[in-house]
């Protein structure tokens, strides 16, 4: 482990689903973060209340540099609440500059948390949530 | 939702600089269904697999030759979505990005990339 606190999901995210690996680094507190975490750390853009759930907008993106010896290698999207829970993991590369991403995805009507988690090559993966309150589910 | 699918649509900003970072939009207009359908609306949500699964299934990305992105997808993406990333400016190049769905269909489309100023 590096850094900040390793999180077992055992409690948060079923068991059954190793899409994610095994363990997540989450920042130890969020309102000082320390130089590492705040690299890491990814960011979500996400409206607190999502009108349609068939097409919510989100901006994932992380502050970290892509040199050729230490990037974020991936950025995956998550909701635990939905029946389709993984929506998309994108894949990076140093040639990507910044790792930011931008998309819309389906949510199931309710509250739920939204996940991202970000890859560093030599760091491990890093989780960031935001909760969402969907009016109209759109799975 | 889509009820025809358009072949993608690039655009990348204006002015790129070399070895500066540029967005690049990607709109591709693809039928997004999960397939699922409630089981029971009076109940908690149980949900069955009603209909077809239709869905992005990959996304490539090439920066010239060379394969600089790939985004893996499942069908919780909306219909039709516009996907934004970024590409550093390293060379004067076509992108190219290509689609595959869940059946194997396969879209592309292409921008140059020129730099200015």
């Amino acid at each position: 482990m590096v850094g900040g606190l390793t999180i077992p999901l055992l409690s948060v995210i079923p068991s059954s689903n190793d899409a994610h690996g095994a363990v997540f680094q989450t920042p130890k507190d969020l309102e000082n973060l320390t130089e590492l975490e705040r690299i890491h750390l990814p960011k979500i853009s996400l409206p607190p209340v999502v009108e349609d759930g068939a097409s919510a907008s989100i901006v994932c993106s992380v502050d970290h540099p892509m040199d050729e010896d230490h990037y974020i290698k991936s950025i995956q999207i998550m909701n635990f609440a939905d029946p389709i829970v993984i929506k998309g993991k994108f894949f990076l590369t140093p040639v990507n500059g910044e790792a930011y991403l931008s998309t819309q995805i389906r949510l199931s009507g309710g509250e739920g948390t939204v996940w991202v988690i970000a890859e560093c090559n030599k760091h491990g993966k890093w989780a960031a949530s935001k909760k969402v309150t969907v009016a109209a589910g759109g799975c | 939702m889509a009820e025809k699918i358009k072949p993608p649509r690039i655009r990348v900003s204006r002015r790129i600089k070399k070895n500066k970072v540029f967005k690049v939009k990607v709109k591709f207009d693809h039928p997004s269904f999960t397939g699922l359908a409630m089981a029971d609306d009076t109940t908690e949500p149980v949900f069955n697999r009603a209909k077809p699964v239709t869905f992005i299934r990959n996304m490539l990305v090439y920066y010239g030759d060379e394969l600089v992105s790939r985004l893996s997808l499942s069908s919780g993406i909306a219909d039709d979505p516009l996907f934004t990333f970024k590409l550093k400016a390293t060379k004067e190049a076509p992108v190219k990005i290509v689609f595959i769905d869940n059946f194997g269909k396969r879209w592309e489309a292409s921008k140059e990339i020129k730099f200015k100023g």
